[in-house]
């Protein structure tokens, strides 16, 4: 274990539950009896004992088949949610850039919103006052900043949630497959401050189907399989074609 | 610079029970900042597109409130004109209950996209709710005191009954709040269930009579609800007299509220890492 790590998971292991509803979760309550007899399995692993470290300003992508684990790995780095096994350490205000603006509050404006949010961040009032001009300007909103979130396009909504996010300086990002966001120019916009973000010192950690993207940005490669790590390497050519072959596999 | 940096979050399973209550308080402590946030956010939203606003929440329970003097008073006959400040009062302390309690209940399901975007305690919805309907019962009880000059009642020293009765109420739903939103997370039934059982305990709280209308046997029983007695505690401090409240019963009420908010802590913080999956 080194001082230089920004993010440690010790056999991280997170089980979901199956919910079960309606009349057999209540044929369950009443017979006491929470163990399906059939063999049906009443958790979901999405997690299986991820051993992981990531020194600090590291750019890691991962990749893997749908529902490999990918989106949970990075909720779990974020603290969302708690492993059900091992223990999850990390150093430094973390962002999660994934379904941008769902958070966000409809019925108040967007500063309001961005008060809001930025709070909920860490953020205190006059850093938060002091961040508003810069977000407003990148977002590309203008007057609509004091108008309802509900008024706004959801092109719109997203360049101000994509803005907000950039603009909280990280110490640890995680982003799930939001590389751009908005029209074609905000897009291009949007790209280049993350590629801005991912070479400045933060450890980010990418979950992408976007190979080019991948093997230009990150340092180090992870492919996820049924919620193990199936290889993680410098060589992120490798990963990817491990990637492919499981995906195939996967599919037949 | 320098030294070993200190690992700013440890993510873990488990939260000791016992210490559970400090912990809950001290991460709202922390987080007062936040906190203040949603208050502001509930207010906004609940005010939202209101010529009135804030004015509201006094006009409400005052709309409320002429509504059972007309039934009572006028279609009944009945010659208290203090009735209609008594029946106030008790919509005013039960709606306060009620909307802690059921805004609690479902506050976790109802923020899950925020939830499921950025990690901070999440005690802090289901406190806010508390803390924005305690600040609401406070400046609703505006009515009350242009009420009570009308009536010329005295203000007595039973005025202190005010606040305890407001922060026994107040725990008491946010205690309740935090154990069913527990429930509620795992089976959504739970919603349904409170509200049922809020609105069946609006008429078995004296909102709209006091014990001196009901029988002498069933005082006692009325009395150990202890949001019937938060509610002839606030009387109390209206009228300036107390008859047949106790300070056993409302020792009582305020032992009820604390030991249910201990309950509540304790299911929040040992469940709530793991509810968070249901969402």
């Amino acid at each position: 274990m080194t001082d230089d790590n920004a993010i440690e998971l010790q056999s991280a292991t997170m089980d979901f539950p199956i919910l079960r509803t309606g009349p057999a979760f209540l044929k369950e309550l009443l017979t006491g009896r929470f163990k399906s007899r059939d063999s049906e399995p009443t958790s979901f692993r999405a997690l299986d004992g991820i051993n992981m470290q990531v020194p600090k300003g590291e750019v890691l992508g991962i990749v893997g088949p749908n529902g490999a684990g990918k989106s949970t790995m990075l909720r779990v780095i974020a603290g969302i949610y708690a492993p059900d096994e091992g223990i999850v350490r990390t150093k430094g205000r973390i962002a999660l850039l994934a379904g941008l603006g769902a958070g966000f509050q409809r019925d108040l404006t967007g500063r309001e919103n961005i008060f809001l949010s930025g709070s909920v961040y860490g953020f205190n009032e006059n850093e938060l006052y002091d961040l508003v001009p810069s977000i407003v300007v990148f977002s590309g909103i203008g007057s609509f900043i004091d108008k309802p979130i509900r008024t706004y396009s959801s092109g719109m909504r997203a360049r101000l949630a994509f803005s907000l996010a950039s603009h909280l300086n990280p110490e640890i990002l995680l982003i799930d497959e939001v590389l751009a966001v908005g029209d074609s120019d905000f897009r291009q916009k949007s790209k280049d401050r993350i590629q801005e973000m991912v070479k400045g010192d933060a450890t980010v950690v990418i979950v992408s189907h976007n190979e080019p993207t991948l093997r230009e940005m990150c340092d180090r490669a992870i492919c996820l399989h049924n919620g193990q790590i199936d290889i993680c390497s410098t060589d992120i050519d490798a990963v990817i074609d491990r990637y492919h072959i499981l995906s195939k596999k996967s599919i037949n | 610079m320098g030294g070993v940096e200190e690992w700013s979050a440890v993510t873990e399973g488990k939260v000791p029970l016992l210490s559970s209550p400090k912990r809950l308080f001290s991460n709202l402590i922390k987080n007062r900042q936040l906190l203040r946030h949603f208050i502001k956010r509930d207010f906004k939203v609940t005010y939202h597109g209101h010529l009135l606003g804030y004015i509201w929440s006094v006009l409400e329970p005052l709309a409320l409130t002429a509504i059972f003097f007309l039934v009572f008073v006028i279609l009944r006959g009945s010659a208290d004109s203090l009735l209609p400040l008594s029946i106030m009062i008790g919509i005013l302390f039960f709606n306060a209950f009620s909307r802690t309690f059921n805004g609690c209940t479902t506050a976790l399901a109802r923020n899950s996209a925020l939830i499921q975007q950025v990690y901070f305690p999440r005690e802090v919805f289901l406190a806010s709710i508390a803390g924005f309907q305690l600040f609401r019962l406070a400046l609703s009880l505006v009515i009350v005191f242009i009420y009570m000059i009308w009536a010329k009642l005295p203000a007595t020293y039973y005025l202190i009954l005010l606040p305890i009765s407001m922060v026994g109420i107040t725990f008491l739903g946010f205690g309740f709040g935090l154990l069913a939103s527990m429930l509620h997370v795992r089976v959504r039934d739970t919603g349904q269930v409170v509200q049922l059982l809020l609105r069946a305990g609006f008429f078995l709280s004296g909102v709209f009579f006091s014990v001196e209308h009901i029988p002498t046997e069933y005082v006692n029983l009325h009395l150990s609800n202890p949001v019937a007695v938060y509610i002839e505690m606030a009387r109390s401090a209206a009228f300036g007299k107390m008859d047949i409240l106790t300070f056993e019963q409302i020792g009582l009420s305020l032992s009820i509220s604390f030991i249910v908010f201990i309950l509540g802590s304790m299911a929040f913080m040992r469940y709530e890492r793991k509810a968070v999956k249901y969402l």
